[in-house]
């Protein structure tokens, strides 16, 4: 560290953090030395309570996209970025009214366990493996933005890349070490970190700057004439320059890159729109895209949570399918009570520190969690330094929490169904074991990599990728494969793979098009994918099925299983009764089978 | 209808309600058994009413089972996209009235940012006790069943 860095570093936000880490490490290790069998590993040995299990699977979905980025795009987007926290939350419901029980009782260690143990093939394994890696390298991705923008904040001049290969390394020594039942109370105790993190500031921001409608309500407000405002300085702007609206709440004056309040706080805003603004629409030729977008990305979120490989494979540390039915609704109540939150510091955000709408990258909007904080110095100095290393804490719980799961959800398909079932199935549980930590190192490595990359996109926005993927592959593939028993391996694997790359290709295509616009090296790098962006410009509707995919994916792909399916119904599993009776039946009447039995070879 | 070896087929083509057991529905007078014969069960209604154990290995307890548990859950998914997918329309076509403020908020923020959740927890709350409930109810059948033949 150099010294004028070490200069600049506020105290407060280090050791919160550094406590943060810390404790994590420790609890890593801790845990680590009661995981001993391949069950410890993959599942914790089905044994985790329902308390214990909601707040672990809290904590690992509550990810750096709902701790920094949700507040970050409602400050920059406004009303339509509500729908990112709501749709988190309310896709639990999708899982719990259709997949959790179900899935459960099939006893398996992870979802290509799913995909082979119900149509009987080794094939589509190795298909249901390939999915478990697309989506959690898009998840990681934005994790890793979450970590490098942290701790871009935390030691200002600290090159990002730096902050995401650190935190990648810890949380990849944490996994190898531990697995999942090292991970289960690591992340069971970092929903908590999150949510007191999260609510004790906004709490007393609230308490001092006024409360959440009356920000809000700010926004009724017209701007008054240019003549009249203050600019706003650089770096953290003064409270007392701000200008004081009607409802008495102090309001800084917006830079020119920030949408207007009518925009903003309305639906159908900057975040609907931007394609069709892109292709000069007037207002109102605009809308029904917007339409379009909002019930795109809702079908993303809500099937896509009940899609994403990391928290599937947690219900299968439950004992049985009731415990998983309550486990998924005590999860909704835990994130619904923290998703109320995040986009109060983005309506904060905007009316007290609207200088971020400025800043690029991880000096962007999506720090907002980070910075608002520290304006309580300005009054109550060292309060404002205090809390802001409280929510740093909190980012770091929720970057790590996820990237955990995530690391084991991977590391569990190439350990597990790659390793143990594919290459070598004769091998041993320890060379398994030692093949699950050699992979954690491997995607690790991945993942800091991929993460260099990102900088310049927004943190939720590529998670929603992710949901996008997920909810075109594995959704249509779960929800088919537990409630239709016409469902043959060849028509859930032609869903499934067309679905789930048509998303990756569009979503991949959106993500290089908006990195060649960076100013900054992403853009050189990318500089060859700039004339898409001229494309999108004379092809809206193609911009925004590109860019909210689940629209037209998540119906090709169950289209394209149930047609599949009916054009080779003679391959539907001879034992398909057998198989759905153990999806469906309560366990008391005896008809659960483990598929997954810790004797087994391979596993 | 002959009450010895119907064809699956014949079976599947009644219609649904004729497929439980005569003492679910109780106004059928005859049930299946596990391998698709037609027993002579008393009626639910009458007075000397006694269940038959279901198979359940057969197709039609299989096919109780989750027309049960999928019609609770499309039931409550319906409520869930009603209100899910209706905000957007009501965005789209009143935007005037959701525009309107309540507290500084406006009434679609208010809607979505705070009271979506706890809608949400009230169908999940109702999913799971009647799911459980019909858990419950299906294992009751089968092990009463079990002890009426004992």
């Amino acid at each position: 560290m150099t010294p004028l860095l070490a200069l600049s570093v506020d105290p407060w936000i280090l050791s919160f953090s550094l406590v943060t880490v810390i404790v994590t490490i420790w609890m890593g290790f801790r845990s680590a030395k009661t995981s001993k069998t391949a069950g410890d590993f993959f599942v914790a040995g089905r044994s985790v309570s329902v308390g214990w299990n909601s707040s672990a699977i809290s904590g690992e979905y509550l990810s750096a996209a709902s701790f920094m980025g949700v507040a970050g795009m409602v400050m920059s987007s406004g009303y339509d970025a509500l729908w990112y926290p709501v749709c988190y939350a309310c896709g639990y419901l999708f899982l719990l009214l259709f997949i959790a029980g179900p899935l459960r009782r099939f006893g398996a260690y992870t979802i290509p366990d799913f995909a082979e143990g119900r149509y009987d093939s080794p094939l589509f394994r190795k298909i249901a493996v390939v999915f478990v890696l697309f989506i959690g390298f898009f998840y990681t991705m934005p994790q890793m933005k979450g970590a490098g923008t942290t701790l871009a904040y935390i030691f200002p001049g600290l090159p990002y890349w730096v902050g995401v290969a650190l935190v990648a390394s810890v949380i990849t020594l944490n996994v190898a070490l531990g697995g999942m039942k090292g991970i289960t109370l690591v992340q069971a105790v970092q929903y908590w970190i999150k949510l007191f993190a999260i609510c004790v500031p906004i709490f007393v921001l609230m308490s001092v700057y006024g409360f959440y409608g009356n920000q809000l309500g700010a926004n009724a407000v017209p701007s008054p004439p240019a003549a009249m405002q203050v600019p706003a300085a650089a770096g953290a702007p003064s409270v007392a320059d701000a200008v004081a609206p009607p409802a008495g709440i102090h309001r800084a004056v917006l830079p020119e890159k920030a949408p207007a309040d009518a925009a903003w706080v309305s639906p159908f805003g900057p975040l609907t729109t931007k394609a069709a603004k892109a292709a000069h629409l007037t207002p109102e030729e605009s809308r029904p895209y917007s339409l379009l977008y909002t019930y795109s990305l809702i079908i993303a979120l809500v099937c896509g949570t009940a899609g994403l490989p990391h928290i599937l494979v947690r219900f299968y540390t439950n004992p049985n399918g009731v415990a998983a039915k309550r486990t998924t609704m005590w999860v909704m109540i835990l994130i619904g009570v923290f998703y109320v939150v995040p986009p109060v510091f983005g309506v904060m955000g905007r009316n007290l520190f609207p200088d971020l709408y400025s800043g690029i990258g991880a000096k962007g909007t999506d720090k907002i969690v980070l910075e608002l904080p520290r304006l309580l110095n300005e009054r109550y100095a060292p309060l404002g330094s205090i809390l802001s290393g409280i929510t740093c804490a909190g980012a770091f719980a929720a970057f790590m929490s996820t990237f955990s799961g995530l690391l084991v959800s991977m590391t569990g398909a190439l350990a597990h169904d790659v390793y143990g079932r594919m290459l070598r199935p004769q091998s041993t549980p320890e060379q398994r074991m030692r093949m699950f930590k050699f992979a954690a190192v491997l995607i690790g490595g991945i993942a800091i990599i991929l993460g260099s990359f990102v900088e310049p996109l927004e943190i939720n926005f590529m998670v929603g990728q992710a949901f996008a993927i997920a909810a075109a592959s594995y959704f249509p593939l779960l929800f088919m494969s537990v409630w239709w028993r016409g469902m043959t391996m060849r028509g859930a694997a032609t869903g499934m793979l067309v679905g789930g790359l048509c998303a990756l290709v569009a979503a991949t295509l959106t993500n290089v098009s908006n990195l060649a616009l960076d100013k900054g090296p992403m853009g050189k790098i990318f500089a060859g994918c700039a004339p898409m962006n001229g494309f999108w410009s004379h092809h809206p509707l193609l911009r925004i099925l590109c860019e909210q995919p689940a629209i037209w994916t998540v119906p090709l792909a169950i289209t394209l299983m149930i047609v599949v399916s009916r054009l080779t119904r003679k391959d539907v599993p001879s034992d398909v009764r057998m198989k759905m009776l153990v999806l469906h039946a309560p366990e008391q009447l005896g008809l659960k089978q483990e598929y997954i039995q810790e004797h087994q070879p391979g596993h | 209808m002959p009450l010895r070896e119907v064809p699956e087929a014949l079976d599947a083509a009644r219609p649904l309600a004729c497929r439980d057991w005569g003492f679910q529905t109780g106004n059928f007078k005859r049930a299946l058994d596990g391998r698709g014969v037609f027993l002579k069960t008393p009626h639910l209604n009458t007075f000397h009413s006694a269940p038959v154990k279901p198979d359940i290995h057969s197709e039609q307890f299989l096919h109780l089972l989750m027309r049960r548990q999928l019609k609770l859950s499309i039931a409550c998914a319906l409520c869930f996209l009603l209100v899910l997918l209706g905000l957007p329309l009501a965005n789209y076509f009143l935007p005037e009235l959701m525009a309107t403020r309540i507290g500084g908020f406006t009434l679609t923020w208010f809607l979505l940012g705070i009271g979506f959740f706890p809608a949400v927890w009230c169908i999940s709350f109702y999913f799971i006790r009647r799911s459980i409930a019909l858990e419950n109810q299906e294992v009751a059948e089968v092990q009463g069943g079990d002890k009426l033949k004992s």
